[in-house]
């Protein structure tokens, strides 16, 4: 699918999806700023902008952070992440509220460049109580833009694939100097239990989240091969669910075998479009389609049906009674494959 | 048999049950949301009533005077005085907007109408000039000055050096780690330094800061900026505001959070 990085694009379900972003979003800063109003009524107009768009990012950024490992526990999750790259534009957009008004207002109007000030106004950085806090704040606030900057497929097809998720691993960067941020800013002097429970129990679901998905891929990870002539043992044909496959591990390469129409194929598992595990993918239309934004390839030779161009790499089978081998030599992506007939 | 639900952002067929299941989750989240909202708001701790009156200008009359910081002295209804200290606009100090004003003469003494924006809080009043002073004074002669100030003694205390402006009304809240920055900003652009200390009663007591000879400091009290600390110096009273002069070098950091809330 490779000519069309606009082939993603607007469609009711995407419309759908920004309008509940759009709708959350509207419910958190009314809720802030109506409770900080009845409560708490002497708070300035701005700080009232920098705390309700701050603490709104961070929400934002949790939950972003929780659909991953999220739909890789319970595929009904698949949904949320179709659309993820809206939601992380909008969060960088509420951060850059925050930043850009806290930059107005303590640094800006006074003797030296304000993006300078953040960096040299205070100065110990050798302590942590009177660590630079808005430092921390600014470095996260780049990564998120770069991020969002290059959201777009545009990016993903001029960048290549790897580079493309590198730069979106540094959400975890991004992340740890957040929460940095507020442990060595704010709650230095907002010391309430509500504000440090809340964000430690965020933190806290962020990493279990995490630790139990990846416990799950572990395990197809390290399950053990028998080897027989160089051939790996998968597992036996009645483990596929039709249309369905099941994931195992060559030379370090996670392989996905496809079973339909009473046969099987194997190809690499990362789709080329965001390495998105067509092992989770279903057969479509006779094609391999990606879990998670729908590219598609045949499973006889690991090519997007035309006018695409992406190409994955396939791999050799062989059936031996009812238990499924694989050669765990990759050939070329694209490279036809005869399926073997169950 | 039970049917394999797989979506597809771009179909237009969407799985049953996965969008039953999301419609109750988001449910749920939309709660969590407004449940998140409501927590962070309460859990802000109690703002000064502090005020700033920003796009309001007000005009006040009376006689200038320059040490240890430029302040207007003016006469209430009831013939007491009050003395309005000046602030330059933005993070800067009034020198600058009275150079402008005096050019080389000397303002000591002299009477003048000005407008410009009220901060106050407690019983401290605080005038922002304009950035540009043209147009916004009248000046109304010289005045005899009588010097009114009262050395106290030695003195020792427990609190914090803020920002006057930002404390007194600009921002909240305006002290300790949060406004940190922004107030090393402010004072290192010619802003009074200002020491604050707490009694048990909660009250707030407010000493302007200067070097031992009384001369204004800035850059030399930028390290104690929003952190507790105790310092030691020769108290003045000045009429309307208290003034401490102490060698910056002889301020103690304290460890502990700032206690000014
Ligand atoms: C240029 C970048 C940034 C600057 C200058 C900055 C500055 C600040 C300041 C001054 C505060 C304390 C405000 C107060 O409590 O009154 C604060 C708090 C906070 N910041 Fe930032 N920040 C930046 C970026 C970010 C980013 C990227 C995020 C999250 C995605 C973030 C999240 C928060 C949160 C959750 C708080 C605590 C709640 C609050 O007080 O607003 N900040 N930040
Ligand atoms: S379709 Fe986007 S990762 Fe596969």
């Amino acid at each position: 699918m490779g000519l069309d990085y606009q082939l993603v694009l607007w469609n009711k379900q995407k419309k759908r999806y920004d309008l509940v972003l759009f709708l959350f979003i509207v419910i958190y800063l009314l809720g802030f700023a109506v409770v900080t109003f009845t409560t708490n009524a002497n708070t300035s107009l701005e700080t009232l902008i920098i705390r309700a768009f701050g603490s709104l990012a961070i929400l934002m950024l949790h939950i972003i952070l929780m659909i991953g490992p999220l739909t890789r526990i319970d595929k009904r999750f698949m949904p949320l992440l179709y659309n993820r790259r809206h939601f992380g534009v909008l969060m960088f957009l509420m951060a850059a509220v925050h930043g850009v008004f806290s930059i107005i207002q303590f640094h800006t109007l006074g003797n030296v460049n304000p993006i300078v000030s953040i960096f040299t106004s205070n100065l110990d950085y050798n302590s942590l109580t009177n660590f630079p806090f808005q430092v921390l704040g600014f470095l996260a606030l780049i990564i998120l833009f770069l991020m969002a900057a290059t959201s777009h497929d545009f990016w993903l097809a001029n960048l290549s694939a790897k580079t493309w998720k590198a730069l979106h691993m540094a959400v975890y960067l991004a992340y740890t100097l957040v929460i940095l941020h507020i442990f060595l800013g704010a709650f230095q002097q907002e010391t309430s239990p509500l504000l440090l429970g809340l964000v430690g129990l965020g933190a806290t679901i962020i990493v279990a989240l995490h630790i139990f998905a990846g416990f799950k891929e572990v395990k197809v990870d390290q399950a053990k091969v028998s080897e027989e002539d160089g051939w790996h043992y998968v597992c036996s044909v009645e483990d596929i669910k039709e249309n369905r496959a099941k994931m195992t591990t060559c030379a370090g390469e996670r392989v996905a075998i496809f079973k339909y129409e009473g046969k099987l194929s194997a190809v690499h598992n990362v789709c080329r479009h965001q390495g998105g595990p067509l092992g989770e993918g279903k057969i479509v239309d006779g094609c391999i389609t990606c879990p998670w934004h729908g590219y598609q390839y045949l499973p006889g030779n690991g090519q997007s049906p035309p006018p695409f161009t992406e190409k994955v790499e396939t791999y050799n089978l062989k059936l031996v009674g009812n238990k499924v081998y694989i050669d765990p030599k990759a050939h070329a992506p694209g490279t036809p494959v005869d399926p073997i007939k169950i | 048999m039970e049917k394999d639900e797989f979506y597809i952002g771009y179909s237009t067929e969407h799985p049953v049950k996965t969008m039953r299941f999301l419609k109750f989750f988001i449910t749920i989240l939309g709660i969590v949301v407004l449940g998140v909202a409501i927590i962070f708001a309460l859990g802000q701790k109690p703002f000064k009533n502090s005020t700033f009156e920003l796009g309001s200008l007000t005009e006040v009359e009376g006689v200038l005077h320059l040490t240890p910081y430029p302040f207007l002295r003016t006469t209430l209804a009831d013939g007491a005085s009050k003395d309005i200290l000046l602030l330059g606009f933005g993070k800067f100090g009034a020198t600058k907007g009275l150079q402008k004003i005096f050019e080389n003469k000397n303002p000591q003494g002299m009477a003048i109408r000005l407008n410009g924006t009220l901060i106050y809080y407690e019983g401290k009043t605080l005038l922002q000039l304009e950035s540009d002073v043209s147009g916004t004074y009248t000046l109304l002669g010289k005045t005899n000055t009588v010097s009114t100030i009262k050395e106290m003694g030695n003195v020792s205390l427990k609190g914090e050096v803020i920002d006057p402006k930002c404390y007194f009304g600009v921002m909240k809240p305006a002290f300790g780690k949060i406004h940190r920055s922004c107030a090393i900003r402010c004072i290192s652009g010619g802003i009074p330094p200002v020491y604050v200390t707490m009694n048990a009663q909660n009250e707030a007591s407010y000493y302007l800061i200067t070097d031992e000879k009384g001369e204004p400091i800035h850059d030399a009290i930028i390290d104690y900026v929003g952190k507790p600390s105790e310092i030691q110096g020769k108290l003045v009273d000045l009429g309307d505001w208290m003034q401490i002069r102490l060698n910056p070098n002889t301020i103690k950091l304290i460890d502990q959070n700032s206690a000014i809330y």
